[in-house]
């Protein structure tokens, strides 16, 4: 199930959206491997596009797909026009409180957390999100779907491709770092 | 492929997955993104003045205008890829009808600006509808103030182009490297975002040779046909009879 209530927009305006979503559309652009400056560009390109769609968004389905599909597309154009441009953003790694992270298990949270956030750089950006919502939100592959404006059959085989490339990845650094 | 057909994640990727924090912004992150809101409002003639931002960084103001029911918002967007800028606009109401779920929705202009005489493109009038359970007050629209929608802009067409493209490339390289089921991923993406897009020719035509490549080769024909049907002078043409050939 959706971690935290997932308002349905019926009856809320964006401005209830924007309180109630902001820090699910961040942790959803982290895991999709924004860092730093660009989780604020790419936070304010999805409320914007947000608000630019609204009169597309169903309003009695969940709000959180319908942003998160938003947040996939500004990556992937935000990627793709960097890419264009030949920039390359080079960012010091940096350290992001995390939910949970109390001072007795903080070194056993980072060390899962980034073998998280390891294992996913390994998935291609459709797999990883569809990966992210699934495994991560709990969001289910119906709505997935219509999010990413693609078949439920392909959501699954994305589903499951996802699963294995990421299983394989956690394996290969538990086995670099040397543990069973 | 349906819910019952996935294996199940081996229970210790279960655990970490369950067990990861998720990661939570920092202080002053929902500050800062509301602020460049905000700015994005305010950057046009008719925005409001800066709000004073109330306890916790919110400015209410700013999210009220955002969206609340009842309230009318107008925002003029500068499409992604220019320069970032964003204007905002005036005269607005609600919707007429909710529009379908669509790449770039249908918008209920009510006043379009003369476009400038630079390559810069002319803002449209958008505005903030309900959505379509929401009760929506009429209000006349005066059809005397609006002008015709320009022509789709430029620079849009071009990304959306850029991102056909992209999508394609992803496509064509896939195949020839086998790895089919990224190719039709990358093929229904395509159909998906750019059902009448300008390199519907070239996703025809790659779609055959992926079909092909997955073995459905029923699929595929159905698809070729299609395609000499409605390309009959493609130069894709021998690809794809070259693909049903193998």
């Amino acid at each position: 199930m959706m971690d935290g209530a997932a308002p349905d927009g019926r009856s809320m305006g964006l401005e209830q959206i924007y309180s109630a979503e902001l820090p699910y559309v961040y942790s959803f652009l982290y895991r999709l491997g924004c860092r730093n400056i660009e989780l604020e560009d790419l936070a304010h390109d999805v409320f914007v596009t947000a608000m630019r769609r609204w009169n597309t968004y169903d309003s009695s389905r969940p709000v959180r797909p319908w942003l998160f599909g938003i947040a996939f597309r500004v990556v992937v154009d935000a990627r793709r026009r960097r890419t264009a441009q030949r920039e390359v953003i080079q960012e010091p790694p940096e350290d992001i409180p995390h939910e949970g992270e109390g001072a007795e298990e903080r070194l056993a949270q980072r060390e899962r957390r980034e073998l998280v956030e390891e294992a996913l750089e390994s998935l291609e950006p459709e797999r990883r999100a569809v990966f992210v919502m699934y495994e991560l939100e709990g969001i289910p592959a119906a709505q997935i779907a219509e999010a990413m404006g693609t078949p439920v059959p392909t959501t699954y085989s994305r589903l499951r491709i996802g699963r294995e490339e990421f299983t394989a990845a956690v394996r290969r650094i538990q086995l670099r770092r040397g543990e069973p | 492929m349906t819910e019952p057909d996935l294996k199940p994640l081996p229970a210790d990727i279960q655990d970490l997955l369950r067990s990861a924090p998720r990661p939570v912004p920092p202080a002053g992150f929902e500050a800062a993104v509301l602020t460049r809101l905000e700015a994005s409002l305010d950057a046009a003639p008719g925005g409001t003045p800066p709000s004073s931002m109330g306890a916790g960084g919110m400015t209410t103001a700013t999210l009220s205008r955002m969206g609340t029911w009842g309230i009318p918002v107008s925002v003029f967007a500068l499409l992604t890829g220019l320069a970032g800028g964003l204007l905002v606009g005036k005269n607005m109401a609600p919707p007429v009808s909710p529009a379908p779920m669509v790449e770039l929705p249908q918008r209920n202009t009510l006043s379009v600006l003369e476009p400038p005489p630079s390559i810069i493109a002319p803002p449209v009038a958008l505005e903030m509808p309900r959505p379509p359970s929401a009760p929506t007050p009429q209000r006349p629209r005066q059809a005397s103030k609006v002008k015709a929608q320009p022509e789709p802009l430029r620079p849009e067409r071009d990304l959306a182009l850029a991102d056909e493209r992209g999508l394609i490339e992803i496509a064509r390289t896939a195949l020839a490297r086998r790895d089919t089921a990224r190719a039709l991923e990358a093929i229904e993406d395509h159909a998906s975002r750019f059902p009448r897009g300008q390199l519907v020719e070239e996703r025809e035509s790659l779609w055959v040779q992926a079909l092909v490549n997955a073995g459905n080769l029923e699929g595929a024909r159905r698809r070729a046909t299609e395609f000499r049907r409605s390309f009959p002078e493609s130069m894709l043409l021998p690809a794809v009879d070259a693909a049903l050939e193998k």
